[in-house]
């Protein structure tokens, strides 16, 4: 009874897990919930009336920007239709995001602790952890689904079409939840292991974008066009939601497979030796922050560049479809050029995604000092100011390095596929202008890590709150007071919009000011 | 002006009393001992020492300065070895190594290099596939590397093989020679009664004795075993004998200082086969100070 004995004392370690997240799992699947019932009843008081919605899906179609983030329109007939053009694939990529998050948490962060070492000392099989965080990592993911369920319809959308919507995403969840574990054997550290599934997680969303935009079947590698395309409020494709549930199958499979061959603690790949020595070439803190979140920030670069070429040769289709309609660039856009405006989201786009960069790049201490990194660099002479800013100016570093190459790329990918060189120059200096807001996120980061190391989920909720409210935001379903928490609606849409130094010098500063104090504050604390 | 001062140190957590009053001294150019039960403060002393954390009350002094105010000064002449070393996985050690002496300012390479092949450390492996014991190496080399006027270390030997530890007490040694003054907390008693010239001993965040070694001893209880012509009689009577057991006509008893000689005196009047008389080391002080939940210094 081999495959038995392997599985044995999955039950205990569900029980361990779920334990140690007791507080942590229901606080976000609640706040989960929250946020995507906003989406409806936001909605119902912006579109009252069909003429509305109708007029608004025709807007939409007729924006390939949209279609480029959001998906093809076609669905938008009735109010549910658009409620989930909108709300589909955001809920789609989430789920994916805490499937993938959830499962790192459970399997290759604890191997990476030591945790498993003991456990697996016990009479426990050799595959009983992985089961046990897929059946954790599933059973939260059931659970997301049905709550949000019951919540949509609570907020009045059909019992009937959100059953399959809110399905359809499960199944998206599921895929990157079994990615996930086919990334846990493979790679031995969990930070790599959820920068190569988020990756695959952006590509294949690019992909998407991409393939609607060319007709090509390319979008159907992504798993966010099987929940579009499933259509839950028009003629449900049913058999689509068997699709997901075979991909993931197949998946945990081969991490089954691969679990029973692999040695505890290491992945499959290994990690190779490297140099004996650095050179440093840099100040001494700045070389340490340098060298240690050198991956990241190459990672990060190599994924926006390329999303940054693709989306910047898809420009062209935009510029063909004003010259067939030449009526929509009066209609659209009357305040400047439409190309201009494309350009401009996307930069907006790519400054909130890489603001998640900076974020996690400016809370690399926190993350040090709860690892116990931290303790050989402060006990050497660099001051606990200048370690923490080292990290800071790597953060800066990076912002104004995405924002350059996305918006040099853009014109780049323009130019490629036939539009001309013209856009470059501009384009590259369009992008830096979203740095000062992307710094006021990093400064909060900062701050938050001055109150306590453990404080950085502040930062991160500030910044799932500026991405709502870019989705919300450019769809002017929320303007004004609101609209203005985020620091991004106060940049001028570079190159749509003139250049405007007050915002970008008065944001400046406002992310100087929480860095300084975040320090002030750091200066004072105890290291944990 | 010594180089470690501490009195009447005050630390909380919360609710838990890390540090209750704790008196500490260590003399330029000794190796002091820092002795005490898991969890008795002997780590949190020291990131107070290295200003990492900050004291709640009491008079902290690190070659006459405040080690909060002026950790940067106190570091350029400090060097530390943490008891648990975490590494950046995706560096090799001998980045690791290279990104830390640079942070100093830089270190004596050849020393280093040495050091290096002394312990036998492996400068290209990745830090993530390193033993405990060979990480605890490089913030040892990193340490050992620098030249330092006051050395803590807390725990330093944990994880290394035995070979690796007498390298260790080779290089203390000569850190000694060379005047400088070493703090050195750890649980491996025969690694401590060889290398320490004076010890503090701490209970509870509280120093329960603290003197020069040899004093420590001479004030310790010796044990005698020995085996008697005829069963024992009268020992009750004969001042300054601890710990009686009696099997037959074996026995065995702690002495205090200076009573020796009445132990002697009625074991000659008993009459005796063999006996062995045994010096304390400093487990007997440790446990004793340990198990008696501490005396006033």
């Amino acid at each position: 009874m081999r495959s038995r004995d392997d599985f044995c004392g999955t039950g205990i370690l569900v029980r361990a897990g779920l334990r140690r997240d007791r507080l942590i799992l229901p606080i976000s699947i609640l706040g989960l919930l929250g946020w995507a019932i906003l989406y409806p009843i936001q909605y119902r008081a912006y579109f009252p009336t069909p003429d509305s919605i109708e007029a608004y899906a025709r807007t939409i179609q007729s924006n390939p920007a949209f279609e480029a983030f959001f998906g093809p329109g076609s669905g938008i007939g009735n109010f549910d239709g658009l409620v989930s053009w909108e709300m589909g694939p955001i809920l789609a990529i989430v789920a994916a995001l805490f499937g993938m998050f959830l499962m790192t948490r459970h399997t290759r962060s604890e191997e990476e602790n030591g945790y498993t070492e003991l456990l697996l000392a016990q009479p426990v099989g050799r595959l009983a952890h992985l089961a046990s965080g897929l059946v954790i990592t599933g059973g939260a993911l059931t659970l997301l689904c049905s709550i949000w369920w019951a919540g949509l319809v609570a907020a009045g959308l059909s019992a009937g079409g959100t059953a399959v919507q809110v399905t359809a995403i499960f199944g998206s969840g599921l895929v990157f939840t079994g990615l996930t574990a086919v990334a846990v054997q493979i790679i031995g550290h969990a930070r790599s292991v959820r920068g190569l599934v988020g990756a695959i997680l952006g590509g294949l969303y690019v992909l998407r974008g991409i393939g609607d935009l060319t007709d090509s079947p390319i979008s159907w590698l992504s798993p966010t066009q099987w929940v579009i395309a499933t259509e839950p409020y028009g003629e449900p494709l049913y058999w689509l939601l068997a699709l997901p549930l075979a991909v993931s199958t197949l998946l945990i499979v081969a991490a089954f497979a691969m679990a029973l061959g692999r040695d505890l603690g290491a992945g499959i790949l290994r990690p190779r030796p490297g140099p004996a020595s650095y050179r440093a070439w840099l100040p001494p803190t700045l070389a340490l922050a340098w060298r240690v979140q050198r991956g990241t920030v190459i990672g990060w670069t190599v994924g926006l560049s390329v999303a940054a070429l693709l989306y910047g040769a898809i420009g062209i289709e935009i510029s063909s479809l004003l010259a067939e309609n030449p009526q929509f660039s009066t209609f659209l856009a009357p305040a400047g050029d439409l190309l201009d405006g494309y350009f401009a989201t996307m930069l907006y786009f790519y400054a909130i995604v890489g603001s998640g960069f900076v974020i996690s790049s400016a809370l690399r201490p926190a993350s040090e000092e709860k690892s116990a990194r931290a303790e050989l660099p402060l006990a050497s002479t660099a001051s606990r100011v200048r370690w923490a800013l080292g990290n800071g100016a790597v953060a800066l570093f990076g912002a104004v390095l995405l924002m350059v190459l996305t918006g040099a790329l853009s014109g780049v990918g323009y130019g490629l596929a036939g539009g001309g060189w013209g856009r470059v120059g501009e384009l590259a200096v369009a992008g830096p202008t979203y740095v000062p807001a992307m710094l006021v996120l990093g400064g909060l980061a900062l701050l938050a890590f001055g109150i306590s190391a453990r404080a950085g989920f502040i930062a991160w909720a500030y910044f799932a709150l500026c991405a709502l409210l870019l989705t919300l935001e450019s769809l002017t379903v929320v303007t004004g007071r609101i609209a203005d928490l985020s620091p991004f609606t106060h940049l001028p849409l570079t190159p749509a919009e003139p250049v405007e130094v007050l915002p970008l010098m008065v944001l400046s500063a406002l992310a100087l000011i929480l860095a300084a104090i975040g320090m002030v504050l750091w200066r004072r604390r105890d290291l944990t | 002006m010594e180089p470690v001062e501490i009195s009447g140190l005050l630390k909380r957590f919360g609710r838990t009393t890390a540090l209750d009053g704790l008196d500490l001294e260590v003399r330029a150019g000794e190796v002091h001992g820092f002795l005490g039960p898991n969890g008795s403060g002997k780590s949190t002393a020291i990131r107070i020492l290295l200003g990492l954390i900050r004291a709640d009350s009491g008079s902290v002094k690190l070659m006459g300065l405040d080690p909060w105010r002026d950790a940067r000064e106190i570091h350029s002449r400090v060097a530390y070895v943490p008891g648990e070393v975490n590494l950046w996985p995706n560096l090799t050690g001998g980045e690791v190594l290279d990104l830390l002496a640079s942070l100093r300012g830089g270190v004596d390479s050849g020393k280093q290099k040495s050091l290096c092949e002394r312990f036998e450390l492996d400068l290209k492996a990745k830090a993530g596939t390193y033993s405990r014991g060979n990480r605890q190496k490089v913030a040892l080399v990193a340490a050992l590397s620098t030249d330092a006027d006051l050395y803590l270390f807390d725990e330093p030997t944990a994880g290394l093989d035995p070979l690796k530890e007498s390298v260790f007490q080779e290089c203390v040694g000569e850190i000694r020679n060379r005047g400088a003054t070493v703090l050195l907390s750890s649980h491996i008693l025969a690694q401590v009664e060889q290398l320490v010239d004076t010890l503090t001993i701490i209970r509870k965040g509280k120093t329960v004795v603290a003197g020069s070694l040899e004093e420590m001893k001479r004030l310790a209880r010796s044990s005698v075993a020995a085996t008697l012509r005829k069963e024992p009689f009268g020992l009750e009577f004969v001042p300054g004998i601890h710990d009686v057991q009696i099997t037959g006509t074996r026995v065995a008893f702690t002495v205090e200082t200076g009573h020796m000689e009445d132990a002697m005196k009625w074991l000659l009047e008993s009459g005796f086969e063999d006996v062995s008389t045994r010096p304390p080391s400093l487990e007997d002080i440790f446990l004793g100070e340990y198990r008696s939940g501490g005396r006033t210094a």
